[in-house]
C-alpha cells in the first residue's frame, strides 16, 4: 500500500454506513434452539417416543449415558461455533470446545464397552438414525452457519464444524428419544457418534464442492 | 465505538488515531519491524472497519480489540507465506524457461531482434539486462530501478510474449 496510513484512516473514516450490531451469543443460541423445535415436534408426534419412556419399563443399557454425552456436546458444539465468529469471545469458544471433545471422546470411548463384531449388524440401521439426524439439524445449522458467515472469525469453516456438531448433536437427542432400538451398538453408532460422523462429513462434502467450484473458477 | 457504529465518520476517524499507537506497538512487536509492518497495521484498520458490526456496546471493548488485531495479524502473516510459495513456484518457472533459442550468442538472430523490438520497454529491458549483459539478478533489478522480485516477474513474461512472436512468425512462414 503506497498511501500514508493518516490518508488510509480518512478515507476509511469517510462515509461512513452505520451498521446494526449482530446478535449477542446467547440470542442466537436461544434462536438455534427454536429453530430446531418444530420439525423436531412433527418427528416426536410422527413417531412418538419410544415405550420405555411412557411406561415403566426399564430403559436399555447406555440409554442415560447418551444423553448426557449429546447434551454436552450440543451445548459445547453451539456455545463453540457460534463464539468462534465473535472477536473477543475466545475463552467462551475454548470452553464450548473442550465440552464438545468430552463429549466426542466419552462416545468415542463407549465403543470399547461393546463386541466390535456388532458393528458391522447394526450399520445400516444405524445409518437410518444418521441421516434422520441430519435432517433434523438443517434449521438450527442454518441458523449458525449464517452467524458464522456474517461474523469475524480466523477460520470459518472450524466454526462451521463445531455449529454442525451442536446442531446434530442436539437433533441425535430427539431420534434417540423415538428410536424405538435397544441395541447397545446401534444407540451408540446411529445416536452418540451421529454428530461426529455427520459433521464430518458435512464439512468434507462443502470443501470438496468448494474445491470445484474454486478450480473452475480459476480455468475459466 | 457504539458512535462509530451509528456512522458517526467523525468518532470513528478519532477513534482510529487514539488506537493507531497500541496496533503499531503489537503489529511491530511480532513482526520485528519488517518493511511490510505498516501495510499490517492498515489492515488491522480495515478490519476495525469490516467488523464494526460483530461488537456489541453491551461488551467489554478491548477484548474485542485484540482479537480482531490478532486475527489481522495472522490473516496477514498468512497472505504474506502464500505470496513467498506462489513466488518460488514461479522462480521454478523461469528457470525452466532458459535459455531461449538464439541468446546464448551475443548476435542476435533478425528474427529475434525484431520480437524483441516488439515487447514493451519494461519486458524488454528485463530480458536485455539478464541475457545479453549476463548481468545477476540482483544487478539487474537494482539497474531497472525495481524489487528483484518484480523484476523476475517482468523478465519471465518477456520471455514467455518472445516464444510466442518467435512461435508466431514461425508459422507464418510456414503457411
Amino acid at each position: 500500500m503506497s498511501q500514508s496510513t493518516d490518508d488510509f484512516i480518512r478515507a476509511l473514516a469517510e462515509d461512513l454506513p452505520p451498521i446494526q450490531p449482530m446478535e449477542r451469543l446467547r440470542e442466537t443460541l436461544s434462536m438455534a434452539l427454536l429453530a430446531s423445535l418444530p420439525l423436531s415436534l412433527v418427528w416426536l408426534m410422527t413417531l412418538g417416543l419410544r415405550p420405555e419412556l411412557a411406561g415403566s419399563a426399564s430403559l436399555p443399557e447406555f440409554y442415560l449415558p447418551i444423553i448426557a454425552i449429546l447434551a454436552l456436546m450440543a451445548a459445547g458444539g453451539l456455545v463453540a461455533g457460534v463464539a468462534d465468529a465473535i472477536p473477543g469471545r475466545e475463552s467462551t469458544m475454548m470452553a464450548g470446545r473442550w465440552i464438545t471433545a468430552l463429549g466426542g471422546l466419552a462416545a468415542i470411548g463407549s465403543l470399547g464397552f461393546i463386541n466390535s463384531h456388532e458393528m458391522s449388524h447394526q450399520a445400516a440401521s444405524s445409518i437410518q438414525c444418521v441421516l434422520g439426524t441430519a435432517f433434523l439439524a438443517v434449521p438450527s445449522v442454518a441458523l449458525c452457519a449464517r452467524f458464522v458467515a456474517r461474523g469475524a472469525g480466523v477460520l470459518r469453516r472450524r466454526a462451521f464444524f463445531f455449529a454442525c456438531v451442536g446442531g446434530m448433536a442436539l437433533s441425535a437427542l430427539v431420534i434417540h428419544l423415538s428410536c424405538p432400538e435397544s441395541n447397545a451398538m446401534h444407540l451408540i453408532l446411529g445416536h452418540a457418534l451421529a454428530p461426529t460422523i455427520g459433521s464430518a462429513t458435512a464439512l468434507g462434502a462443502v470443501l470438496a464442492i468448494l474445491s470445484v467450484v474454486s478450480r473452475r473458477a480459476r480455468t475459466d | 465505538m457504539r458512535a462509530s457504529q451509528e456512522g458517526n465518520a467523525e468518532h470513528f476517524e478519532k477513534l482510529l488515531r487514539q488506537l493507531l499507537p497500541r496496533i503499531r506497538s503489537r503489529v511491530f512487536s511480532r513482526l520485528g519491524g519488517r518493511d511490510h509492518a505498516e501495510d499490517v497495521v492498515q489492515n488491522v484498520l480495515l478490519s476495525i472497519h469490516r467488523s464494526r458490526h460483530t461488537y456489541h456496546p453491551t461488551r467489554p471493548f478491548k477484548p474485542w480489540l485484540n482479537a480482531v488485531i490478532r486475527n489481522a495479524i495472522i490473516d496477514s502473516v498468512r497472505a504474506r507465506r502464500n505470496e513467498w510459495r506462489s513466488q518460488s513456484i514461479e522462480d521454478h518457472e523461469i528457470a525452466s524457461d532458459l535459455p531461449l533459442p538464439g541468446m546464448t550468442s551475443k548476435e542476435l538472430s533478425p528474427e529475434l531482434s525484431a520480437a524483441l523490438a516488439r515487447l514493451p520497454d519494461s519486458q524488454r529491458e528485463a530480458v536485455e539486462l539478464l541475457h545479453l549483459q549476463d548481468l545477476s539478478l540482483d544487478e539487474a533489478a537494482r539497474r531497472a530501478g525495481t524489487t528483484t522480485g518484480a523484476f523476475k516477474v517482468r523478465a519471465h513474461r518477456g520471455r514467455v510474449r518472445l516464444r510466442e512472436l518467435l512461435a508466431a512468425n514461425e508459422r507464418e512462414d510456414q503457411s
